[in-house]
């Protein structure tokens, strides 16, 4: 037989093996390799190998200063948790390990030149001569000097002071919106101007709170408030502590004062007042006159809440005591208007119970007796006179509008900004100075002005500083050093100086350190050195000290501090139909530092969680009023400037309100090449006072 | 051989509507715990990646009666009738017989979809980009979780990276069980309200077992008798009501207006 292939055997043979090949594991093995290797690239990112190990610190992010763990690998770390059973970390503090890899990060001084497209990079050296140029200057009566502090009482904060003290007229004044800056407003209450104040925030089973973000961490009051804990909350807008709180009273912007004499009114005139607690205020009369003039009708018409509901909240205030009363700083938008602030913070006083305010027991400075240049408000600066101004944003930043400190600066002002990144504050500079960031060197956290007994953690280095940081206490050193100003001592950087303040703390043998895996705090006395301390507190420690002895002198003034005709300012005509409330809105973490994680662009920009930057929301019914057709694009009109938004509708605005989001712009969230240099918080235009919670605008299609 | 030597689990979680704030840590938790990129330039809502992601839904009434609650929604580990495992072409979804949970195997996936198109919940994502941080910000990343290519779909998975964590060190410890303790995921550990609840619904003992037999426990879309194994609480009844809703819809479409 022979055997003959033909053409046809050929194609069969061909024809089969496509068809028993396809039905054989083989393409799907191929199809399986092809995935797998096209899922191996070299540019794919690969994870550090490495030891693991934990390492605990303190979170320098806020001033909650929470204990944190860090899992690390090598010497990296790679997740940050809050450490021994604290309260678990906000979005900014679970990603706090990713700053200083952020790409806004800079390494080597800047020079913004007005009108350049690009910063350029500058030696250290001509940034202390410009400086100290600038410093000479204004020692010679050409202006003032003004350092900006986003941290007050931290060993930097005392060493510009120190070095401020042989400038006239320097002072050093707190970053407009810090947290706690709402209550400086309880300087006008008290009689005793020399103290210090606060509120006493201990064991209240009500708070009312004024725009507070109380339920995201403000103020420690979780801690003070242990327990169910009643929150009414008064906002504009229904912020995540008003949809937490028990009680929601959507006052109108800028009425938020009227509504505080309004329930004043209520609480006096049904007796709801102690006697024991009239006593204790100086003015009880003028005050009594004043509160008389916002009846219940009158206030609920201004505020455009219901007169049962201002009488019910006042009789449950006094009823379910011990009350606090807080107007703190609205994420983004700062504190209320001062006279608001004065007659939120009056009722206090007036409930007389756990709001009382108290002496705020000083925080040990890093040295004794030595000369200081005094602290000072912002707004009492005089308009122009500011020659040389220092934003030390080293230890945060703070959202706040331009135009606040632009009015102060004279007309040719340097202004130089230390911080760890080009962005936020900083891009407002003429130079930055680069600082290492959270994690990266020694950060204090001391207690906020939220907190009777003073307190101090220590941020301690988890990464070594990278190379081109500045240290602010060296650069304090190189601008006195210039300027051939003594300073004294051999302090040298934030370490030592801060080193020194433990060192006073343990010889003075004050308060205790709560640690985060002890339950029980250890007593400074019971250290046997400095250097115990130290360690306890860079292990995520928190030093408490004792607070002020009660005062059984301090009598209050409630009418004196109110000043301003609130009647009058509520009830000015707006400019035009047109005209609407502009309401700042943003998350708290997001307005505590110049950059966040990129990864908090699952937020911003790939869910709806949070408002993307440049955004605004309006109800639609207020829409149909301003007849807006386009609901998509608008532009917003303000006497600080116009700017393009993205408008969205949303029933949960307050009509006449449009509400402008004050989040992390593209800079801050990574991505520079994008990013539009106007921050939409600069729209803004502050008040006399320095407040810019709320301010007329108009919205224009297009 | 090795499901027959530990208890078989069947682990999922309630999440307390009443007390989640919105305040995302859960979702940047579980960003950095599974290496999930950063945003690309050109990502948006819709070609985002965010295995977790909190739907704000409002009751859709007006100012001031108006009141919003926040849904956390991640991959709701469907029990029965998984319909990401039944339409994979590549066997890349298989649900954990151990543990329950609905893996996805992203060396397998060959990008077609399909899974995305059956999940009845919108809870996959597609890797639209290549994954990419700042430079450096590489040595922050998760050893314990591989990085996944652009093409592929990815998901939650309930921390399986912990799951393994936890039973190496039982078994590192001579257990066969995994100590509850030891396995809970990023979203749970980061929640500053303690609004989630995680553990096996089989073990009577576990609180999430308690919890989704509460009252005002209910499950999303529970009608199409997918038995999923993420549970919600809320006593308030709108929200309840909104189990068998489009949220993601209702809150886009209340957006425009």
């Amino acid at each position: 037989m022979r055997f003959e292939v033909t053409r046809r055997d050929v194609m069969r043979f061909a024809g089969g093996a496509a068809i028993g090949a396809a039905l054989s594991p083989m393409p799907w093995t191929l199809t399986d390799d092809l995935a797998i290797w096209t899922q191996n690239w070299r540019w794919i990112p690969r994870p550090s190998k490495g030891e693991r190990s934990t390492a605990t610190t303190a979170c320098a992010l806020c001033a909650a200063a929470c204990p944190l763990e860090a899992n690390c690998v090598g010497k990296s770390p790679i997740a940050l948790r809050a450490a021994g059973g604290a309260q678990p970390l906000c979005s900014l503090g679970l990603t706090g390990h990713h700053l200083p890899w952020h790409p806004a990060r800079i390494t080597r001084p800047q020079r913004i030149e007005r009108g350049a497209a690009r910063p350029a990079s500058v030696s250290i050296e001509a940034v202390v001569r410009e400086t100290a140029r600038a410093m000479a200057a204004a020692r010679s009566g050409s202006g003032s000097v003004v350092v900006l502090d986003s941290r007050p009482d931290r060993s930097g904060s005392w060493a510009w002071q120190r070095l401020l003290a042989s400038i006239e007229g320097a002072v050093v004044v707190a970053t407009p919106g810090t947290e706690g800056s709402s209550l400086d407003a309880l300087d006008a209450l008290s009689s005793d101007a020399t103290r210090l104040t606060t509120l006493d925030l201990a064991g209240a089973r009500t708070i009312l709170s004024f725009g507070a973000p109380v339920a995201e961490g403000w103020g420690r009051l979780s801690e003070c408030c242990p327990g169910d804990v009643t929150l009414v909350q008064v906002e504009p807008m229904r912020s995540r502590s008003a949809e937490l709180s028990d009680h929601w009273l959507p006052a109108r912007p800028g009425t938020e004062g009227v509504l505080a004499l309004g329930i004043a009114n209520t609480l006096i005139s049904a007796s709801l007042v102690p006697s024991s607690v009239t006593e204790s205020i100086a003015d009880f009369a003028a005050y009594t006159d004043i509160v008389a003039r916002f009846p219940l009708a009158r206030v609920a018409a201004i505020t455009g809440l219901a007169a049962d509901d201002i009488a019910l909240t006042a009789r449950e205030l006094a009823a379910n005591g011990p009350t606090v009363v807080v107007a703190g700083e609205q994420p983004g938008g700062g504190p209320l208007r001062r006279s608001d602030r004065v007659a939120i913070l009056g009722l206090n006083a007036l409930l007389g119970s756990a709001g009382r305010i108290v002496d705020r027991a000083e925080l040990l400075s890093p040295r004794a007796g030595e000369p200081l240049a005094p602290v000072a408000r912002l707004e009492s600066l005089p308009g122009r006179s500011v020659a040389l101004l220092v934003i030390d944003a080293s230890a945060g930043d703070v959202a706040f509008p331009w135009h606040v400190v632009d009015r102060k600066l004279a007309s040719s002002a340097l202004v130089v900004a230390l911080s760890p990144y080009l962005a936020g504050t900083a891009r407002h500079a003429d130079f930055v100075v680069p600082t290492a960031p959270f994690l990266e060197a020694i950060h204090e956290i001391p207690s906020s002005r939220t907190e009777a007994a003073p307190a101090l953690s220590i941020s301690a280095p988890l990464l070594p500083a990278r190379e081109g940081a500045i240290d602010p206490v060296a650069f304090v050193r190189m601008l006195a050093s210039a300027g051939q100003i003594d300073l004294g001592g051999d302090w040298s950087s934030t370490e030592s100086l801060a080193r020194e303040r433990v060192a006073r703390i343990h010889a003075a043998a004050i308060g205790s350190v709560a640690q985060p895996s002890e339950s029980a705090s250890l007593p400074v006395a019971s250290l046997a050195s400095a250097d115990e301390l130290w360690d306890a507190l860079a292990k995520g420690g928190r030093w408490t000290g004792d607070r002020a002895a009660a005062n059984p002198e301090r009598r209050v003034e409630l009418a004196a501090g109110l000043g301003v005709d609130l009647t009058r300012e509520v009830g000015a005509a707006q400019a035009s139909d047109r005209t609407l409330k502009l309401v700042p809105r943003a998350a708290r973490e997001t307005t505590l530092t110049a950059v966040v994680s990129p990864v908090l662009s699952k937020l911003y920009r790939e869910s709806q969680l949070r408002r993307s930057p440049g955004s605004a929301t309006l109800s639609p019914r207020t829409a149909a009023a301003l007849g807006l057709r386009n609901v998509r694009a608008a532009r917003i009109l303000t006497a600080g400037g116009s700017a393009h938004v993205s408008l969205s509708l949303d029933e949960g605005v307050m009509a006449g309100v449009v509400e402008l989001t004050v989040a992390p712009d593209l800079i801050a969230l990574g991505d520079a090449a994008r990013a539009d240099h106007r921050m939409a918080i600069d729209l803004l235009t502050p008040a006399a006072d320095g407040s810019w919670s709320s301010i007329d605008a108009e919205l224009v299609e297009g | 051989m090795e499901s027959a030597e530990t208890t078989l689990a069947r682990y999922g979680m309630v999440i307390d509507l009443d007390r989640c704030n919105g305040c995302g840590a859960c979702a940047t938790a579980c960003a950095v715990e599974n290496n999930v990129p950063p945003a690309n330039t050109s990502a948006t809502e819709r070609t985002g990646l965010t295995w977790l992601r909190v739907q704000r839904v409002s009751n859709g009434r007006q100012f001031p009666q108006n009141r919003a609650v926040y849904i956390p929604i991640s991959c709701q580990q469907c029990g029965e009738h998984t319909p990401c495992v039944s339409v994979c072409p590549q066997n890349a979804v298989d649900v954990n017989p151990e543990t329950g949970v609905v893996s996805q195997v992203p060396a397998r996936c060959l990008g077609c979809r399909y899974c995305m198109a059956a999940c009845p919940f919108h809870a996959r994502y597609f890797n639209w980009f290549d994954p990419k941080w700042p430079d450096g910000m590489e040595a922050t990343l998760n050893p314990d979780v591989s990085i996944r290519m652009r093409g592929v779909v990815e998901k939650c998975n309930f921390c399986h990276g912990r799951w393994q964590a936890a039973k190496a060190k039982a078994a590192a410890n001579g257990a066969r069980d995994i100590d509850p303790a030891d396995y809970v995921p990023a979203c749970v550990d980061a929640c500053p309200e303690k609004a989630i609840t995680f553990g096996n619904l089989d073990d009577p003992r576990s609180d999430a077992a308690r919890a989704s037999k509460s009252a005002n426990a209910f499950r999303f879309l529970e009608k199409l008798g997918t038995d999923p194994k993420v549970y919600y609480r809320s006593d308030r009844a709108w929200v309840r009501r909104l189990a068998d809703a489009d949220v993601t819809a209702r809150e886009s479409e209340a957006s425009r207006g």
